[in-house]
């Protein structure tokens, strides 16, 4: 018997050049019982093919892979219950967005409640609603008299232009004086 | 559960930053323009603080007008702002403009009339600050008033 094709074919084979077809004529001549010794050393490796192909999963794989991850399998158990695949809606895609909406709403509503309240507590106690930091003066004159004298004036710019004694009388003791704020302070 | 956890200390640290912006303390006029301005000028600031202020109600009436009594009963401080340089009043004069006009929802224009606008800072009920800007003959005056003022406050100083 002329062998020539199979050794053709096992070379593409071995070439990884064969199709399905002849792969398949290479598993049916392996299949045979009587074959000639240079070709039945690779009887093995087609039989393995073949025999792994039969192999299918036991009935009991399934309760033994879910007592491998620990899931109780008894009837009327949560693993053995029929779930229906919920619909995934434009509700539940907007969920996210409601919640961060919800938040951004409780965030506004406190702090508006906080000032409202606050701004109670202020028209109660009129004193409250002063809210300068007291540290941040600091006093240019020593003397109560001195500071009378510069406050009664600078309130007399309120009711005459700058540009009277007032105000010029001001500026020249802005001028002098060493207590004054500048600029380095 | 740590995504949870962050959650809720985002949540809470933005409530506590709203809750406590209110309560923050201020700053007056004349501070903030002394802060902006005043490196490298000749502006200059008096000031009158609330201590002062309190020693000052104590003088003898010998030494005070009832009218400023009365005005400085209800002030709490006062600053005034000058420029010993003529030349650079009208930039003086024109900035304490714009850092008022910046601040459109704290300041708001009580009296206009030429260069002397009065600005007013009110909350609740009350006036807690009034600023006098004023430019007259290349002279720049400004006035911060604070306190708990009455509404026609403005037009008692004016008077």
């Amino acid at each position: 018997m002329d062998y020539k094709y199979i050794e053709q074919l096992l070379e593409r084979y071995w070439e990884g050049e064969t199709s399905t077809e002849e792969e398949g004529i290479l598993k049916a001549f392996y299949r045979q019982q009587n074959l000639p010794p240079h070709l039945a050393r690779y009887q093995s490796l087609f039989a393995y093919a073949d025999r792994e192909k039969e192999q299918t999963l036991d009935s009991s794989f399934d309760a033994r892979l879910l007592q491998a991850a620990g899931i109780d399998n008894e009837p009327g158990s949560k693993a053995t219950k029929h779930v229906t695949p919920g619909k995934f809606t434009i509700a539940h895609r907007l969920r996210p967005l409601y919640r961060a909406a919800a938040a951004v709403a409780i965030v506004t509503l406190l702090g508006t409640a906080a000032q409202h309240s606050f701004r109670s507590a202020d028209d109660k106690n009129p004193a409250a609603s002063w809210d300068y930091n007291q540290q941040a003066y600091t006093d240019s004159y020593d003397d109560p008299q001195k500071a009378y004298e510069m406050a009664s004036k600078a309130l007399l710019l309120f009711k005459e232009g700058p540009s009277t004694a007032a105000a010029d009388t001001l500026r020249a003791a802005a001028d002098k004086d060493s207590h004054t704020e500048t600029a380095h302070e | 559960m740590t995504s949870t956890i962050h959650r809720l200390l985002y949540t809470l640290s933005l409530m506590m930053l709203t809750l406590s912006a209110p309560a923050q303390k201020q700053q007056d006029f004349a501070g903030r323009y002394m802060q902006l301005y005043a490196e490298g000028s000749s502006l200059t600031c008096q000031t009158v603080s609330p201590t002062m202020m309190q020693k000052m109600l104590q003088l003898t009436p010998a030494h005070t007008d009832d009218a400023t009594h009365e005005a400085l009963k209800r002030l709490k401080s006062i600053r005034l702002v000058t420029q010993s340089h003529p030349d650079d009043a009208k930039q003086a004069y024109d900035n304490a403009l714009t850092l008022a006009h910046n601040n459109p929802a704290r300041y708001r224009l009580q009296k206009e009339q030429d260069n002397k606008k009065i600005f007013a800072r009110t909350k609740g009920k009350h006036i807690i600050e009034v600023v006098l800007i004023s430019l007259n003959d290349h002279r720049f005056n400004l006035v911060d008033l604070t306190g708990i003022m009455p509404k026609d406050f403005v037009d008692s100083l004016i008077k």
